[in-house]
């Protein structure tokens, strides 16, 4: 060890100062690890302080009330289960039509957002902006307003999972179109190739496959999403699940949850298949 | 009178960070030669290569191109394709619808071959057909005509039967001959390469360069081609163009290549004395890195 240490180096003393030096400063440093994993954990544990979670009474009583609810919930009741084939395909439906009109505004979108594809450095901040304020709004609330503006049913469901999802989709298409290989456009552009062809031709087929993997996570995204937006009355098995709510059928309530449980896990494994295909 | 296919007056290469690539290059290029550019990594060979089909803008000075509008017609039916002017007669091309036409036009061949890696053989070459489509016509796929024509030029690099794999799958050197394919594909009169063997072994490279040779000579094609080796220059090169620090220092006939030219030529990177006269090879690895920074 010594032998490896001092070999090269001009003299055994010199070594030994840059030694004791170089532990001096990797103590330092763990010294201030620890500092920031100390802060860390104070943050933590004053945030669920803050949120009432070391209040031991209202577990204390909370708890009967859980039992309660917990037991009227089993055995889940799967009685009405063919009133719940229509808002199923319908939340599937919304997750499909959610996902292909976000990705019809996302693409041209993403290639005005792209530094490597935009018209010009203000556009590409522009409607990053956009991008970051359509993010910002959630689904749930743009679920609300779009059932204000054109009524119940999946068509609102479906505006809100498509504009709240450009800002998100828009965004990962950007990122993966920002770190194609140079190299082939290059060739495009010397062979003559307008900005468009190049775009199309050179762009594009390299990040195909990653579009189509944010695509599909989506999707995924999309159809545990829509659930949730049926409860603001945009369609779908939510609007059930919150009518079984409301009537307080907490055996039904379980036995939507499980249905959309099982869903979830199919469009999850249908995703997955897909995204091998699409290799 | 010598027929001139591409000239360069007083041109000049200077990138944004103020470095002067190229000094004021008067070049003539003649019709169907073949012309090897010979220098040490950051001579300028790249930026004057990139500067003849206006991948790097001029600084100064322009380059004028002559075409021969016969054989562009054999793919054209509009006659407004073909460009303006008048065929034989150098035209500037820095206006950019003349530039497209000169681009597409122009072969280049690149030293990373410039693949896209999941697509087959075909669709990379194809993407040699570009800039033949104008407008919409661009969103549209290739015509059947187009994909027999890149077949054809598949078939004369002699990878047709791996034409429907994907060009990452194949060897440095088959992906090397697929570019010279994307190349060809654009029936092009001009054929640039840059360092298009400098990523290869001597044996495949030495096939290639051979290849590319034996197609410019049949085809009539005018070809400048970047190398660092200077054997293979000798051999090939119809002229040898040598850059020193972005200026032209040689510019004859191969037999007037002495060993004193080459020291000179190569005087700044011959200086580490390990790398003595194997220098070639490590050079070149450094040179790929600085023409890539160069470039970027």
């Amino acid at each position: 060890m010594d032998v490896a240490i001092n070999r090269g180096a001009s003299s055994g003393a010199d070594t030994d100062a840059l030694v004791e030096s170089l532990i001096d400063q990797s103590r330092q440093r763990s010294a201030r690890q620890w500092w920031l994993n100390a802060v860390l954990l104070l943050v933590c544990l004053a945030a669920l302080a803050q949120s009432g979670f070391f209040d031991a009474t209202r577990f204390i009583e909370g708890g009967p009330a859980m039992a309660q609810v917990a037991s009227e919930m089993f055995p889940p009741d799967f009685s009405r289960w063919q009133h719940w084939l229509k808002p199923l395909l319908d939340t599937l439906a919304m997750s499909i039509a959610g996902t292909a009109l976000a990705v019809l505004l996302s693409l041209p979108l993403a290639l005005l957002a792209a530094p490597n594809t935009t018209p010009n450095w203000w556009i590409s901040r522009l409607v990053r902006l956009v991008l970051s304020a359509l993010r910002s709004v959630p689904e749930i609330i743009l679920g609300i307003l779009f059932v204000a503006a054109v009524g119940f049913g999946a068509l609102p469901g479906v505006l809100a999972l498509a504009l709240h999802s450009v800002g998100m989709v828009a965004k990962f298409y950007a990122e993966a179109i920002e770190h194609v290989d140079p190299k082939p456009l290059e060739a495009a552009v010397a062979a003559g190739a307008s900005r468009l062809q190049v775009i199309t031709h050179a762009v594009l087929p390299q990040v195909l496959p990653q579009l189509a993997d944010i695509t599909i996570y989506r999707w995924e995204y999309h159809f545990r999403a829509s659930a949730v937006l049926g409860i603001v009355g945009a369609g779908g098995i939510g609007f059930e699940l919150m009518a079984a709510l409301r009537l307080i059928n907490y055996d039904q309530v379980a036995a939507i949850l499980l249905t959309i449980l099982a869903c979830v896990l199919l469009v999850d494994g249908i995703g997955a298949r897909l995204r091998k295909a699409l290799k | 009178m010598s027929d001139i296919a591409i000239k360069t007056e007083q041109l000049q290469v200077i990138y944004p960070n103020g470095v002067q690539a190229l000094r004021s290059t008067n070049l003539e290029i003649e019709r169907g030669s073949f012309v090897v550019l010979l220098g040490s990594s950051g001579a300028g060979k790249s930026s004057l290569l990139r500067a003849l089909n206006g991948l790097v803008p001029p600084g100064a000075g322009r380059v004028l191109a002559t075409f021969e509008s016969g054989q562009q017609n054999s793919w054209k039916n509009r006659p407004s394709d073909v460009g303006p002017g008048v065929a034989g007669i150098p035209l500037d091309i820095s206006p950019s619808t003349r530039l497209r036409q000169h681009r597409s036009r122009t072969g280049m061949v690149f030293q990373q071959h410039h693949l896209i890696g999941r697509l087959t053989v075909l669709d990379n070459v194809l993407m040699g057909r570009l800039g033949h489509h104008h407008g919409w016509r661009a969103l549209l796929p290739c015509t059947r005509a187009e994909k027999a024509m890149a077949l054809r030029a598949i078939h004369r690099v002699g990878l047709l039967e791996r034409a429907l794999q994907r060009a990452d799958q194949l060897s440095g050197g088959q992906q090397q001959r697929v570019g010279v394919a994307r190349a060809l594909v654009q029936s092009p009169q001009l054929l640039l390469a840059d360092e298009p063997v400098a990523s290869l072994d001597p044996a495949t490279a030495l096939d290639l360069l051979g290849l590319m040779h034996s197609i410019c000579k049949s085809d009539g094609l005018t070809a400048v081609v970047s190398l660092h080796q200077v054997e293979y220059a000798r051999q090939f090169a119809d002229r040898i163009i040598g850059l020193h620090q972005g200026q032209v220092v040689f510019d004859d006939q191969p037999q007037q290549l002495t060993e004193a030219v080459v020291q000179r030529l190569y005087r700044v990177t011959a200086m580490p004395e390990a790398l003595g006269s194997a220098e070639t090879h490590s050079g070149n690895a450094i040179g790929a890195v600085l023409n890539d920074f160069v470039t970027a």
